[in-house]
């Protein structure tokens, strides 16, 4: 029981680190936020905070950028993808409804001028994600 | 000793679990532990040094489960911060268990 359980555990060590390698060698490929461009459940950004396996609700900033940013911004606009992916096996996943940009999120909030922008992510399991922007502006 | 050499694989699993973090500048980080404030904003041009500090916090345990609001407009409400000049972040893990991220905005 003891040799199987150790066993599972050195095949998720594995599985963890093929999981790092591949996301790294991927970086360079992936141009955008999308999910669907990336061969994992969890998007790309500059900024990934550490992740949850099982379940995963955490925010974090987008843009980078923060020189003389006005932080209370009249107006916040958002767009969502939602992504399922089969475990492990990537190639089978699906993005569907709306692409989550930051233009589109721009136009939700009817913002003509984007200040700055956070995002947000849901995930379970690693078979359904969510990837919200959330754009702040005037 | 069966126990132990059970514990140290299920940490290092923890570990391989935890999803690698990213951020634009990354220092050394420590396998087993670690505790590092790096630069998150790295466009420092003409920028203002001022003395309010906002932060925001998420957390991962076990890297099975990540929680928290570590937005950049999480920050600067926590500190009360209506312009943000520069960023910073904050990063402590202990052997992938407990990862504590956080975002610190500073602002006038």
């Amino acid at each position: 029981m003891q040799r199987a359980l150790a066993a599972l555990m050195a095949a998720m060590v594995l599985l963890g680190a093929v999981g790092c390698v591949a996301g790294a060698k991927n970086q360079a490929a992936r141009a955008g936020f999308h999910p669907a461009y990336a061969n994992r459940s969890m998007p790309f950004t500059p900024l990934i905070p550490p992740q949850g396996f099982l379940f995963q609700q955490v925010q974090a900033p987008l843009s980078l950028d923060f020189d003389n940013t006005e932080a209370n911004q009249p107006l916040t606009g958002s767009s969502t993808t939602h992504f399922v992916a089969f475990p492990f096996y990537q190639q089978l996943s699906v993005s569907v409804m709306d692409p989550a940009s930051v233009e589109l999120a721009a136009r939700n909030g009817g913002i003509k001028e984007i200040v700055y922008a956070d995002y947000e992510t849901f995930n379970i399991l690693g078979v359904y994600s969510r990837f919200t922007v959330n754009a702040y502006g005037r | 000793m069966k126990h132990l050499a059970l514990l140290c694989v299920l940490a290092l699993a923890c570990a391989g679990l935890t999803g690698c973090m990213s951020a634009p500048v990354m220092p050394p980080m420590g396998g087993i532990f670690t505790d590092i404030q790096a630069p998150l904003d790295i466009d420092y041009d003409n920028t203002v040094v001022t003395g309010k500090v906002g932060k925001a916090e998420s957390m991962s345990i076990l890297g099975m489960v990540a929680l928290g609001d570590a937005s950049a407009r999480t920050a600067a409400r926590n500190g009360q911060i209506s312009r943000i000049q520069h960023a910073d972040y904050s990063y402590f893990n202990v052997l992938g268990v407990i990862q504590r991220y956080n975002t610190i905005v500073y602002g006038e």
